[in-house]
């Protein structure tokens, strides 16, 4: 790990992060009064095409697009923020849990991860935003639980490989206790590969938040949100196709954006990649 | 009386030359042809008089069932069984004559008994029906003769005729109205001939019919849920026409379409912006003019529903003649609104929810109605919820403030005076007027008591009374006899035909003996493999990983009790309707043994699927494996189809990438599979459909015809679904498949390799590859379980009748035991999968075959 | 007639010139060794010979094999060439055979790819060239895969790839260094009657000295990518002429401990039949898990000031015997006594004064340091042994001191481990050890992973150490000649189990188990490898 940082980053996660940082601007830009005028209804204004006035056309309501996009932007990475965190803040502490307790403790972790697993990430959101009524909480719940599993079983997963090494046993010989390891000595170790699976698991997130939005699971209206975008452009797709156009893009953007970003980390951060073979 | 009848013989006349006319080409076919409509909703059960649901008059009224009057085009009633009646000058016997010669479609004569069964069950104590509550005044049915019956009320009521042409008290004999949810037996000119749950319901042309025949030989009514893809299915000819369209939005350039007609009509739908009036502020009247004052209907009429729908003032439809226009009441005028709102002591406004159900024209308005009383201080929260949930929490239980739908029933003013209903309303003047008007049979006096109905409503301003809901029909050109108007609840097709008959888009009947072949073919694989794989394994251990899986599956089967346990929404009250009485939602809750304690009821389900009993789906009333075996029939063949070609997609690329590591090709091949993964996969159905159903009719846009309709138009009908499905997941495996090789070529035995004198591609193939293979296996295992339950999305945009979407109506529907068991069944093939993999893995690596010796 | 000519090769990736200038030159049947440090680029050598190098390679200078020219030919020419005129043979057997392809498929590709030959013959041959390497069937069939066979039998089957088609050619890039050396023995026999039977030309590169003098006649050192010295082995190892081969020849043997007396005293550590069991993969679902028993019996004592030294080949239960007396894992029976005290079971308050009498030093000089602490952070962990508060200051001056001791500078504290090498961050192990003034450091495999000279600094250092503060240690190592160089009393293990016990000299010299003469007649020994032959 030791080159990684001076390695730099490739041209991919550079390309993902200013993405990111775009989106995060705009939805950023999105909080500001200049977005309420383009964001209220305007009747008069109706499904106009993109122009000068209009970057991405109106909606049916003559709302402005881009600005929706923009409001869309934050709802995503929000929910899937939320999500993500939801994932990292339970799924650490039960990995690590589970790494340096082994025994029972473990394996329940274990079991409980490959429990979740095994249930369709996509239909228990459903059920569960059934449950709890649709939402942007919800939905970061829903999402976020398929989160933990995730996380649990790549920090057990890396922290047992870790807790064999040399210097957690050193760390033992000088008369640590296993949970103090696992998180002085474990958790620091883990770091980048967490920032990688956060990344991917972010990427999916704003995906599924569309999805769920999709079909009418996600944020409610009137906040904006992609998946509802597009699914109200459906049957628009003829009339004004730049309402499926615009959000879609937005989406698939922001997907691809979070894909390299954890896929440069994951290059620039693995430990084998420059160590190995090196004669 | 006698006017009546003349018109109804003129009718008749026309009726028939008409028929002649068009039966003439058609009899040359040998064919009345055949069409396909769409409707929004899939009927629950096919018995109408046990459900409120639209959905199942939409198929059945008039064209399966008949009652003793029917309701035609302009609203009038008509006889239908009946051949003609009499009424007592007290106005309470009224005395039916059968027609005669009218018989069931299994054959059984109509007789005068029939219709007192109807009747009676109607009316019981127990009925499901939900006008039970109007046939209180029935005293008595009598039968007379064979073909002769009368009807007795306590009190005169004067729309009794016309509630006897209603889709809900239509006529079935007592051999097979049990049946009916399932089966209907009808006297209609169509008879039922199939449903294919979740997809489509197929009528056919019943040649015993006692008057004039349909003019088509089938009718198939498909089940189109969204809005999105209505317009897709209508394009590429899945469906010929929409009774009611509901994306308005397309009516502008369907109409400039030569292929298609557009006939906007009238319903009796009143669409309302529903107050509660029984809960602070609104039970000050200040408040609710206020909203009637923030509320600009021509705005909501434009942008919600494109200009289609009348503007109304109160609760009746523009078109009947005792119409008073009261839209002027309360102009839209926010300052108004505001002065009102401060005099009721909100000069700030307040915080308020506003719960729409699914239906377009809810979701759409509700959004501009949230603006607009932003507008003038009220904020408002908006909720979206299923119609399960509409029905328990706003209608039943009344916990709401404000909600938007439609009230389509005709004559439906009643409710206003409904003690408990979920407007929360009471004015015992407007009751006083209602029980004037029932008793009244002169028409001056009943059209002066309808408007001072309408006035009062307007002035107590009991909702904001937003706009008649329009019939927006739409059709091929050739296809004739619709109807325009829509006075009544159903979609008559039995005077519909068309102009060049011929077969349309409806398919052939389906049998389920292809889907029954493949599920055979599948498990029938599965346990070759397993017999094969026994060389590899021990039986213990085999036997061991049955038992932890058996394991995982109760610890499954738990959590899904417990989490279907807590949704909120009541079965029992979504199957009743709208129109439910306590009683009878409690009688069916306990038909279905939904009163049972949980421990009870977890423990039946466990005992049940310990006997390979699935139970028995509330909504269809037909067993749940049945059911999952139809469903099965479109997922499993499309989860297989999405993963070859996925695999198709991926091998290629991440072995041509593998081969060019670290060069140009190899990032440009990984970024484009990158960027396809990055494409949400219903972005991409979408798309697939616009291009290439939609632009180009080279698939179909949705819908199934089933494996009976041949394996080729199924796979063809599965092709972009599977498309849609396999190019993110083929991008995903092409990534796993080059990063695995990626590996696997950097590791020691390679470089043996080429050192043994092997080229850099046989090295790719004879070594990298097969050790590259196990975690490609995992991914796939993965993805195959994603495909087979993760679909939902792909079969909503498609309109495909797959698991992912019966659970996703079950779920709506609240179906709690479908939703249960499918949800197990998906968790037991997710398990499966993985230790099929597992297995696999033995079969790659010979390291895995001891069981833990590497 | 020469049958590989070199001539100015060298090597340059991603910038860096990593073989410059090298000229070799290999007649038919002659052994050549080549002799170098880690990085100093033997390896790579071995893969630009044989047209292997790693993507982003950029090559000059001529490689001729039999005349015809190798260096910018077609992949095609490369791959005619490999396995048919010449073999390669890796160090590494654990990973160099495909594991999901049985032994003999993988000899018989060898034929295949070459020969053109019919599955038939190729594997009849397969079977024949496995048992000229000594895997007959009766020792391990054709049928097997390499996990079902141990790891000296994989390298020969590594080397039977090599050798299918009687390449004129071995290059054998440190083929025994992954191996024990019973084991390291049978392969250079097998290597050295492979080139004299078949009149094979050989390669053998390696760290070795000894390995190489037993073998080669003609030797080359090579030190970053250049080759300083090359000539008859015997004259060159004999009469170094370059500065950096004599301090290699020098340092490659470590020179004896002296003999010394050590005070009787009652011992400081001391273990008393110890046993511990691992519960292998159980291989029927409801059968109890079998057991291996790493550690059987096992009793030792370590008095203070000694230096005692446990010697085993891998898997004779070393790691977890030094694992069991630092009470890291609790053993099933016997007992550890630190001062008199037992370790096992004792109260926390206990076990941390216990702990700070015995430290540790573990092989791996880059996993032994948390990569994400500071040098300063590591080396000052073990001081909550202590118990109490140590001001912030006190901290610092004795992180200082010790890294002062171990020879390093004050201000390294601040620095992460990546900024040092690794004989630098051995040292650091050694600080950390040394940080709380303990009176017992078990040195576990400590100087294994270091080249020779940075191995004799090391030694050097932990020498000086024991002496100045009269320390005991428990070396811990499979190389006799470092344990010979550092302890008073030595040990050997084998299978869980301490075979012989004695004063090194006594132990090494006159080895009384057979397994203890047999482990120090395998040993390769330079003087002993000099003086035999005549070269």
């Amino acid at each position: 790990m030791s080159g990684a940082a001076r390695r730099g980053v490739g041209p991919g996660s550079a390309f993902g992060a200013a993405v990111l940082a775009l989106y995060a601007l705009l939805a950023l830009a999105s909080l500001t009064p200049l977005f309420d005028a383009a964001l209220t209804l305007n009747l008069g204004a109706r499904l106009v095409a993109p122009s000068s006035q209009h970057w991405f056309g109106t909606d049916p309501l003559g709302r402005d697009v881009f600005a929706m996009v923009a409001v869309g932007a934050r709802t995503s990475l929000l929910v899937a923020a939320g999500a993500v965190l939801l994932g990292l803040l339970l799924g650490t502490p039960l990995g690590l849990v589970g790494a340096a307790r082994g025994g029972v403790a473990g394996e329940l972790v274990a079991r409980g991860s490959d429990l979740l697993f095994a249930f369709p990430a996509l239909l228990l959101a459903v059920l569960l935003s059934a449950a709890l009524g649709p939402g942007a909480l919800t939905a970061v719940i829903a999402i976020g639980v398929f989160n933990v599993p995730v996380f649990a079983r790549l920090v057990r997963g890396s922290g047992q490989a870790l807790m064999t090494r040399d210097f957690v046993l050193a760390a033992r010989a000088a008369g640590r206790g296993p949970l103090a390891i696992a998180f002085v000595h474990v958790l620091p170790n883990l770091a980048g590969l967490l920032l990688v699976q956060a990344a991917i698991q972010l990427s999916l997130g704003i995906a599924a938040e569309a999805g769920l939005s999709y079909v009418g699971l996600g944020a409610q209206p009137p906040a904006p949100s992609w998946g509802r975008m597009l699914s109200d452009a459906q049957t628009l797709a003829g009339v004004a196709p730049w309402l499926a156009w615009f959000p879609g893009l937005a989406l698939a953007l922001a997907v691809l954006a979070l894909g390299l970003l954890g896929d440069g980390l994951a290059r620039t951060l693995d430990p084998r990649a420059g160590a190995r073979r090196a004669p | 009386m006698s006017d009546r009848r003349r018109t109804r013989i003129a009718r008749l006349a026309a009726a028939l030359a008409l028929a002649a006319w068009t039966l003439a080409p058609a009899a040359v076919a040998g064919d009345g042809g055949a069409i396909a409509i769409g409707i929004p909703l899939e009927p629950p059960n096919l018995d109408p008089s046990a459900t409120s649901a639209e959905a199942t008059q939409d198929v059945l009224y008039a064209n399966v069932f008949e009652g003793l009057t029917r309701i035609v085009e302009d609203g009038r009633v008509v006889p239908a069984l009946a051949r003609d009646w009499s009424v007592s000058d007290d106005g309470l016997v009224y005395r039916f004559r059968l027609r005669p010669g009218v018989r069931f479609h299994d054959g059984t004569p109509l007789t005068a008994a029939d219709v007192r069964f109807s009747l009676d069950r109607a009316r019981a104590a127990d009925s499901k029906n939900p006008l039970r509550d109007l046939l209180q005044p029935l005293r008595a049915v009598r039968v007379e003769d064979e073909l002769t019956l009368s009807v007795v009320l306590e009190r005169p009521v004067a729309e009794l005729l016309t509630y006897l042409g209603w889709g809900n008290l239509v006529i079935l004999s007592p051999a097979s109205a049990a049946a009916a949810a399932t089966a209907p037996v009808g006297t209609g000119p169509l008879r039922f001939r199939e449903w294919r749950k979740g997809d489509a319901i197929v009528l056919e042309r019943n040649a015993d019919y006692w008057g004039p025949p349909a003019l088509l030989a089938r009718v198939t009514f498909r089940v189109v849920p969204d809005a999105s893809t209505a317009l897709a299915a209508l394009l590429a000819g899945d469906v010929d026409a929409f009774s009611n369209f509901p994306a308005p939005e397309n009516l502008a350039a369907l109409s400039r379409d030569p292929r298609f007609a557009v006939v906007v009509g009238s319903t009796e739908g009143e669409t309302l912006l529903a107050i509660n009036n029984a809960r602070p502020p609104f039970n000050d009247l200040r408040v609710r003019q206020a909203l009637a004052h923030a509320i600009d209907r021509n705005a909501i009429i434009q942008g919600a529903m494109y200009g289609y729908g009348q503007p109304i003032g109160s609760h009746f439809p523009p078109h009947d003649p005792a119409y008073v226009d009261l839209t002027g009441r309360y102009p839209h005028d926010p300052a108004r609104a505001r002065e009102l709102l401060r005099a009721a002591g909100y000069p700030h406004g307040f915080d308020v929810t506003l719960r729409l159900p699914p239906p377009y024209y809810a979701r759409r308005s509700g959004e501009i109605v949230a603006a607009e009383l932003a507008a003038v201080g009220v904020r408002v929260h908006i909720q979206n919820i299923e119609w399960a949930q509409w029905l328990e929490q706003v209608f039943r239980n009344r916990d709401y403030e404000l909600t938007i739908v439609s009230h389509t029933e005709p004559m439906d003013y009643d409710i206003y005076a409904r003690p408990g209903y979920y407007f929360g309303y009471s004015n015992p003047h407007y009751a006083a007027l209602l029980a004037e008007l029932s008793r009244s049979r002169d028409a001056a006096r009943r059209r002066q008591l309808l408007g001072e109905l309408q006035r009062t409503l307007a002035d107590d301003s009991v909702n904001v009374f937003l706009f008649e809901l329009p019939k927006l029909g739409v059709w091929r050109h050739e296809l004739h006899g619709l109807w325009h108007e829509a006075p009544i609840q159903g979609i008559d097709v039995t005077r519909a035909y068309l102009d060049a008959p011929g077969d349309s888009a409806a398919p052939g009947a389906a049998s389920r003996l292809p889907a029954l072949l493949l599920l055979a073919t599948v498990v029938g694989l599965a346990g070759l493999g397993l017999v094969a794989l026994r060389r590899h394994v021990s039986a213990w251990y085999l036997a061991g990983r049955g038992a932890s899986l058996l394991a995982t599956l109760l610890a499954a089967s738990v959590v899904i009790f417990v989490l279907v346990d807590v949704l909120p929404g009541d079965p029992a009250a979504y199957m009743m309707g709208l129109n439910a009485s306590p009683e009878a939602v409690a009688a069916l809750r306990a038909d279905y043994g939904l009163d049972a304690p949980a421990w009870r009821q977890y423990l039946d389900w466990m005992l049940g699927l310990a006997r390979g009993d699935f139970g028995t789906s509330y909504t269809y009333r037909v067993p749940v494996a049945g059911l999952v075996a139809e469903r099965l029939a479109v997922s499993l063949p499309l989860a297989l189809y999405a993963l070859t070609l996925a695999v198709a997609i991926a091998a290629p690329l991440g072995l041509a990438a593998a081969l060019r590591r670290g060069r140009r090709a190899d990032a440009v091949l990984m970024g484009v599979a990158q960027a396809g993964l990055a494409v949400p996969n219903f972005w991409l159905a979408l798309l697939l459909i616009l291009g290439f159903a939609v632009h180009r009719h080279w698939f179909p846009a949705g819908g199934f015809p089933g494996w009976g309709a041949g394996a080729g138009a199924a796979l063809w009908a599965l092709t972009l679904p599977a498309l849609a499905l396999a190019v993110p997941q083929g991008c995903i495996l092409a990534r796993v498949l080059r990063a695995a090789l990626g590996e696997t070529l950097e590791e020691d035995y390679v470089r043996t390799a080429r050192a043994k004198g092997l080229s850099e591609r046989q090295a790719l193939l004879r070594h990298a590859l097969p050790n590259a293979l196990i975690p490609v296996l995992t991914v796939l295992g993965l993805q195959f379980s994603f495909l087979l339950a993760g679909a939902i999305i792909v079969e909503t945009v498609f309109a495909l009748p797959g698991l992912g979407r019966l659970i996703f109506q079950a779920t709506a529907q609240r179906d709690l035991i479908v939703v249960r068991s499918v949800v197990l069944l998906l968790v037991a093939a997710v398990v499966a999968v993985n230790f099929v993999v597992e297995l696999l893995y033995a079969v790659v690596d010979p390291r895995l075959r001891q069981g833990g010796q590497a | 007639m020469t049958l590989l000519a070199v001539r100015g090769l060298g090597v340059t990736i991603g910038g860096r010139t990593r073989l410059a200038g090298l000229d070799l030159a290999v007649a038919p049947g002659e052994v050549l060794g080549l002799v170098g440090e880690s990085g100093s680029g033997k390896s790579l050598t071995a893969l630009a010979l044989a047209g292997l190098l790693p993507a982003g390679a950029a090559v000059t200078g001529s490689v001729r094999f039999a005349g015809e020219e190798l260096i910018g030919a077609p992949d095609g020419t490369w791959c005619r060439v490999r396995g048919r005129g010449v073999g390669i043979v890796f160090q590494e057997p654990a990973t160099a055979l495909n594991p999901l392809m049985t032994i003999g498929a993988q000899v018989a590709e060898t034929a295949r790819v070459h020969a053109g030959c019919s599955a038939a013959e190729a594997s009849a041959r397969a079977a024949a060239t496995l048992a000229r390497v000594g895997l007959p069937a009766s020792v391990a069939g054709p049928d097997r895969y390499p996990h079902q066979i141990s790891g000296g039998q994989r390298q020969r089957v590594a080397i039977a790839l090599a050798v299918a088609l009687a390449p004129r050619l071995l290059i054998a890039d440190e083929p025994t260094t992954a191996l024990d050396v019973t084991t390291q023995a049978q392969i250079l026999e097998l290597l050295a009657g492979l080139a004299a039977r078949d009149g094979m030309a050989l390669i053998l590169i390696s760290h070795d000295l000894a390995v190489v003098a037993g073998l080669a006649a003609r030797i080359a050192i090579l030190r970053d990518g250049r080759i300083v010295e090359q000539g008859g082995t015997r004259a060159v190892l004999r009469a170094p002429a370059h500065a950096y081969t004599r301090a290699l020849v020098r340092d490659f043997t470590p020179r004896p401990a002296p003999a010394r007396a050590v005070a009787t005293a009652p011992p400081l550590l001391e273990a008393e039949a110890l046993v511990r069991d691992y519960r292998m993969p159980r291989t029927r679902v409801f059968d109890p898990a079998p057991l291996r028993r790493a550690v059987d019996g096992v009793s030792l004592t370590v008095a203070p000031g000694e230096r005692v030294g446990l010697v085993g080949e891998s898997g004779s239960g070393k790691s977890t015997l030094v694992r069991a007396l630092l009470g890291l894992e609790a053993p099933q029976a016997g007992s550890v006594r630190i001062a008199g005290e037992r370790l096992i079971g004792a109260s926390r308050a206990t076990a941390r004064r216990l702990r700070r009498l015995v430290q540790v030093v573990f092989q791996d000089p880059y996993g032994s340091l948390n990569p994400r602490h500071a040098v300063g952070r590591i080396v000052a962990e073990p001081l909550a042994l202590l118990g109490g508060r140590l001001s912030g200051a006190e901290r610092r001056r004795r992180v200082e001191a010790a890294l002062v001791d171990v020879g390093l500078a004050a201000g390294d504290a601040r620095r992460q481990p990546h900024e040092f090498s690794g004989g630098e961050r051995q040292r650091i192990a050694i600080a950390r050890a040394l940080v709380v003034e303990p009176r017992l450091v078990i040195l576990d495999e400590a100087v294994s992973a270091l080249d020779a000279s940075l191995r004799a600094q090391i030694l050097e250092l932990l020498l000086g150490l024991s002496a100045a503060r009269g320390l005991a240690y428990l070396f811990v190592s499979h190389d006799l000649a470092v344990v010979r160089a550092v302890t008073d009393r030595t040990l050997v293990m084998r299978a869980g189990r301490i075979v012989e016990a004695g004063l090194t000299a006594e132990v090494l010299d006159r080895p009384r188990h057979p397994y203890t003469q047999q482990l120090v007649a395998a040993t390769p020994s330079l003087e002993r490898a000099l003086a035999a032959t005549g070269r």
